[in-house]
């Protein structure tokens, strides 16, 4: 069964100000004793969720209340500093697509290297890649290294890679940025399908339209803490309503 | 008005007939307000009228098991005490000026409405409750809340207490989920974040590390003309140039100076992309670490086995060498195998190594590097030790670790006979000191190295 327990999650960042991300120049402060200056942002403080096998769950909230990093560390790509999280069944991040590529490589090999990393077998892997190609519809630019693609080319070829995966928990920061018209609408009948075969999605999210067609539940986050956590409409009108006032 | 089946409303509810007659015979201004359970800081959960809230909260600071009667699934309504006061003081109007004790706004969602009692109750999870309450089942709906009534007999002013009643719904959540915690079953709470488990979990995925390093040397042959065969090509070229300048240079025989030296750079190289590249794990990929949630020794593994296959592409260069030149072959060149295993280690140690440092200081990768060029001029790769011993400068050869790595491999391949005693005892002690400073580092940093990048 698929689940996601957070239990008093603290997730902080501490940022070096000063010129201390060298080992000269950590040096040469030392020497000068001039302190390393760190800032911490609390960017998860003690959220606690459990979200079930089922659940469709949104996530709202301002610019920088947490929204990325919540789901990254569902993703298990930041370790909580405090407090514990829990995820079972195979989790599939789709974040931003602009990163992760092999510069060098061409198109076929960022894709068993993407799917490969997102957790396909070799052997599934040969089944769909043809299939993954096919939907990318990059053609013979798929033989050339992926450094000469534009950034749609490279959405593309990210986006149909990794909707390609038959994830149990399906993790969604507002993807679906750049790519021409045609792309995008084929691209959402392909969205709406993995979301059908996932047992988990969590969805972050400005498009306030969007969230409660897809969402029974939704979180909203401020300040890196959860506000509300109950049926999407309500949830919506709270954060409308403080948004207003 | 409904009726109602309670001594206990019919009561109340002729508290309000009086009121009503008293504006009616006097024309006295009258306001009735209904409240659910109040509930808020300074209540005394010692009190018979104290509502279930504190009573739980206590119970759980207590590390008691609070008792839920009937089968948990009921439920009641509650009103936070600053939204009373906040009715009050708007039933009131300005009269009255109210010490609320909050600094808040009268707006109703005051921020320390549910704050100031979760605070003290939040605590309760950690004082580990000794078992689950008397009722098994879900806890009641949280969202489902009813709304409480304001009543005027006389001024009719529309009321909006919708503000309140979300104030209570998020409460009411809260309380949900501080319960929820405080008796879930302990399952749904995660393991401790470890850097053992990380580990465990990249070994289990070998699959894909060792799928991905190979693929990372096909790139790289991909890229080139000649494809593997640039590896031979280059180390052709730089074996005959330094093989033909220092073999006259130091007077050696060729004979026995060509394999000697081609299994030097065989090593040497794989020490030194260890160091270089492998400085890269991490941070070269930052773009995958931050997007796919796998643990991060799958990246050291991948550079591990691709930085390996090179090197032992570079090998089977040197077997040609060794036929060409009939080196000796037999039994003692087996010796070969524990010494590329731990050559292997103290690779796969400094990858780790220098992947965590450079992910901290960027310029570790350029430090190191600056090293192993030192460390190529003072270990005997290019020239036979014998010539520092001969000149009494023992110590630069025996104390110098990179020796002892180099020897292991090179004293099998070359003359078919195990690596002196003392070199075998130094190569280990250096994969021991690398693999504890690694040990350590990952333990120090490794859970951390996401926030680094």
């Amino acid at each position: 069964m698929a689940l996601i327990a957070l239990r008093q999650a603290d997730v902080e960042f501490h940022v070096h100000l000063g010129r201390q991300y060298t080992l000269k120049g950590a040096l040469a402060s030392r020497l000068r004793r001039r302190r390393d200056e760190v800032r911490v942002i609390r960017a998860l403080q003690s959220v606690s969720l459990t979200i079930r096998a089922g659940e469709r769950v949104g996530l709202i909230g301002p610019n920088g209340a947490g929204k990325s990093t919540l789901l990254k560390t569902m993703a298990g790509i930041y370790p909580p500093q405090r407090g514990s999280v829990r995820v079972e069944g195979h989790v599939c991040p789709l974040f931003e697509f602009v990163t992760g590529f092999e510069m060098d490589a061409n198109g076929w090999e960022n894709i068993r290297t993407r799917a490969l990393l997102l957790g396909m077998s070799w052997k599934e892997i040969d089944a769909k890649i043809l299939e993954i190609a096919d939907f990318s519809q990059l053609g013979e630019f798929l033989d050339i290294p992926v450094r000469c693609y534009s950034s749609g080319m490279l959405l593309r070829l990210a986006f149909a890679t990794s909707t390609a995966v038959d994830p149990q928990i399906l993790l969604l920061d507002e993807v679906m940025a750049a790519g021409d018209a045609a792309f995008i609408e084929t691209a959402k009948a392909r969205m709406n399908d993995l979301m059908e075969r996932a047992s988990i999605v969590v969805f972050a999210s400005h498009s306030l339209e969007v969230l409660p067609s897809f969402c029974d539940r939704t979180i909203l986050l401020q300040a890196g803490r959860v506000v509300a956590d109950g049926p999407t409409r309500d949830i919506i009108d709270q954060y409308m309503a403080g948004v207003a006032s | 008005m409904a009726p109602v089946p309670s001594p206990y409303a019919i009561a109340k509810l002729a508290g309000e007939g009086y009121v009503r007659a008293f504006a009616t015979l006097f024309g006295m201004k009258t306001l009735t307000l209904q409240y659910f359970n109040v509930f808020g800081p300074r209540q005394d959960p010692e009190s018979p009228y104290s509502g279930v809230i504190s009573r739980f909260a206590t119970a759980l600071l207590q590390g008691r098991s609070p008792t839920i009667h009937g089968d948990g699934r009921q439920s009641r309504d509650f009103t936070y005490v600053a939204n009373v006061v906040d009715a009050n003081r708007r039933g009131y109007g300005p009269l009255v000026d109210f010490e609320t004790g909050c600094d808040t706004p009268s707006t109703g969602t005051s921020p320390c409405s549910d704050r100031y009692l979760l605070q003290e109750v939040r605590v309760a999870p950690a004082a580990s409750p000794s078992g689950r309450p008397g009722a098994s089942g879900a806890l009641p709906d949280p969202y489902r809340f009813r709304r409480g009534t304001i009543r005027h007999s006389d001024i009719v002013t529309p009321w909006d207490l919708g503000i309140t009643a979300i104030s209570v719904a998020a409460f009411w959540h809260r309380m949900e989920t501080t319960l929820a915690e405080a008796v879930s079953p302990p399952e749904l709470a995660g393991p401790p974040a470890s850097v053992l488990g990380d580990l465990w979990r990249s070994v289990g995925l070998w699959r894909v590390w060792t799928r991905l390093g190979i693929q990372d040397v096909r790139m790289r042959f991909r890229r080139s003309v000649l494809g593997a065969g640039w590896i031979f090509l280059n180390l052709a070229v730089l074996i005959a140039a330094i093989g033909y300048v220092y073999g006259h240079l130091l007077g050696q025989d060729l004979h026995e100076f060509i394999p000697f030296l081609t299994v030097g750079i065989v090593v040497w190289n794989y020490l030194t992309t260890s160091i270089v590249e492998g400085s890269n794990a991490f941070v070269g990929s930052e773009g995958y670490i931050k997007q796919i949630s796998l643990p991060i020794y799958v990246y050291v593994f991948r550079f591990f086995v691709s930085i390996a296959v090179t090197f032992f592409i570079n090998l089977a260069a040197f077997a040609f060498v060794a036929v060409g030149y009939r080196v000796p072959f037999g039994l003692g060149t087996l010796w070969a195998v524990p010494g590329i295993a731990v050559l292997m280690a103290a690779s796969l140690a400094l990858i780790i190594i220098l992947a965590h440092v450079n992910a901290r200081y960027r310029d570790a990768a350029n430090l190191a590097s600056i090293v192993m060029q030192v460390g190529f001029y003072v270990t005997p790769v290019i020239f036979p030790a014998d010539l520092l011993r001969n000149r009494g400068l023992h110590y630069v050869v025996d104390l110098n670790p990179l020796y002892h790595l180099l020897e292991i491999v090179r004293q099998p391949l070359l003359h078919a006979s195990p690596a002196p005693f003392s070199s075998i005892v130094g190569a280990l002690l250096v994969v021991v000191c690398l693999s504890a400073l690694a040990a350590a580092l990952m333990a120090r940093f490794g859970r951390r190295i996401v926030f680094a990048l």
